[in-house]
């Protein structure tokens, strides 16, 4: 695998699972960051 | 001989050379990547079950020993149906094993929502989804990992698949506790049924070609009788015990143990947020690192781990950064135990019978969680603190430490069966 893509791959991991840890003390904070997401589009 | 029949010959030539030979090995990205989200499905489903507690036991008004005892049941039944799972998933392919495992999870879950008796409770709660456990959790598919991935690779493999394990854990207690608060608990234990089914179309992706007839050097018996015969054997299934005792105990009794020192509910939640976190870091850690050390040394590194972490957590004034520490330390080291042991049962045994000794292994495992949850309670009540359990568990630690410096990791010698 490609340094750079490997990189990505640990960066994404990375936020997902600061995203579930933080989902442990705010219980909306996943369905908030959903709903902001698709308000994008 | 014109040059079309020679063409056929040859071909029918290969084609009888290819059926003499082992068949060809899935690829590892999808063997790796269908059994990652298989165990992410079955073991995070899983873990949330104490979130049910409440609402289920005030909605049936039963007791909260009518759905701890199911829970006990279906630790016990998940053990006990590893081997059998195991021995069938190696001799007739594990994705049938697997089919068997989603569809009695989702009937499980579904039972468990329209239970209305405790027995019916523990009949799915307890019996179903223990059986269906045994059939979509890491013996499985460790089973077709041993056998697809190429042993230079395989305890990162399985470290990796464990960490997915560990991730589904990790991400379905806040998933679980959101569907229970918006949807209801029996609507959210609906949808863990239909989720539970999404286990069927990724067990094509951990369909292994048959086997020759050739290629099978040992009956399930002999294989078994073999493993047990063999000290290395037993050593690890000790070892596998202590971790079952130690990681159920924590998990079950620490909120307890934490309330009872005056600690929040809040230190609890961070500090099962932590092991939770930590334990996909350390999983998949530990992984990486059986590619390059002994994996003996890493198994009781990890016990004796274990056991300081607990000394430490118990002999110094509890605070809740102390809490924070340990839960992160005990999260590290929480299920980084099953790719190094499941790894040296394969070095040891080779992969033919992998799942089923997997299970026996597994077994020994859950005797030791039915334990620590129960005598955590039990010498709770006769003592009136944990102390002595948390001695218990820093013995048991240090036996475990011990117990897995004698396994030899070299594959066993079998005795070539002379040419006629």
């Amino acid at each position: 695998m490609p340094r750079a893509t490997r990189a990505l791959v640990w960066a994404a991991a990375a936020v997902v699972l600061a995203t579930v840890f933080a989902w442990y003390f705010d219980p909306h904070l996943v369905v908030d960051l959903a709903t902001r997401l698709a308000a994008c589009f | 001989m014109s040059i079309g029949r020679r063409a056929r010959v040859r071909l029918a030539t290969v084609a009888a050379m290819r059926s003499d030979q082992a068949p060809a090995p899935l690829s590892m990205t999808q063997v790796l990547l269908c059994g990652a989200m298989v165990v992410t499905l079955s073991m995070g489903i899983r873990h949330g079950f104490g979130l049910w507690l409440a609402p289920i036991t005030m909605d049936r008004g039963w007791t909260r020993e009518t759905f701890a005892f199911a829970i006990a049941v279906q630790n016990i039944a998940w053990g006990l149906a590893g081997p059998v799972a195991g021995m069938v998933a190696d001799r007739w392919g594990a994705w049938r094993v697997l089919i068997v495992g989603a569809l009695l999870y989702a009937g499980g879950l579904v039972a468990m929502a329209l239970a209305t008796s405790g027995l019916g409770f523990t009949g799915s709660a307890g019996l179903l989804i223990g059986i269906a456990q045994s059939g979509t959790t890491y013996a499985v598919v460790y089973g077709v990992i041993g056998r697809n991935v190429a042993a230079e690779k395989r305890s990162w493999a399985m470290g990796a698949t464990a960490a997915a394990g560990s991730f589904g854990q990790f991400l379905m207690v806040p998933v679980e506790s959101w569907l229970i608060g918006h949807w209801g608990w029996q609507n959210a234990l609906f949808v863990l049924g239909t989720l539970a089914l999404a286990i069927l179309p990724l067990t094509f992706g951990l369909k292994e070609p048959a086997r020759p007839a050739h290629a099978v050097q040992q009956s399930a018996g002999q294989a078994a009788r073999e493993a047990f015969g063999h000290g290395s054997f037993r050593w690890l299934m000790a070892g596998y015990f202590v971790c079952g005792f130690q990681v159920v105990f924590i998990g079950i009794h620490l909120p307890s143990y934490l309330k009872d020192k005056g600690l929040g509910p809040e230190v609890a939640t961070t500090a099962l947020a932590l092991i939770g976190l930590f334990n996909v870091i350390g999983t998949y850690t530990v992984g990486v690192l059986g590619q390059r050390l002994a994996k003996r040394h890493i198994l009781s590194a990890i016990y004796a781990l274990r056991a300081l972490a607990i000394v430490v957590f118990i002999s110094v004034p509890l605070t809740p950064l102390g809490v924070y520490v340990f839960a992160s330390v005990m999260g590290l080291l929480w299920l980084s135990t099953v790719p190094p042991t499941n790894a040296v049962v394969a070095q040891i045994f080779g992969v033919q019978y992998l799942s089923m000794l997997g299970g026996f292994v597994f077994f020994s495992h859950q005797v030791g969680s039915f334990l620590g949850v129960w005598l955590g309670g039990k010498l709770y009540d006769a003592t009136g603190s944990y102390t002595v359990v948390w001695w218990l568990a820093v013995a048991l630690g240090v036996f475990a430490a011990i117990v897995n410096q004698p396994v030899r990791e070299s594959p066993i010698a079998r005795p070539v069966p002379a040419a006629a």
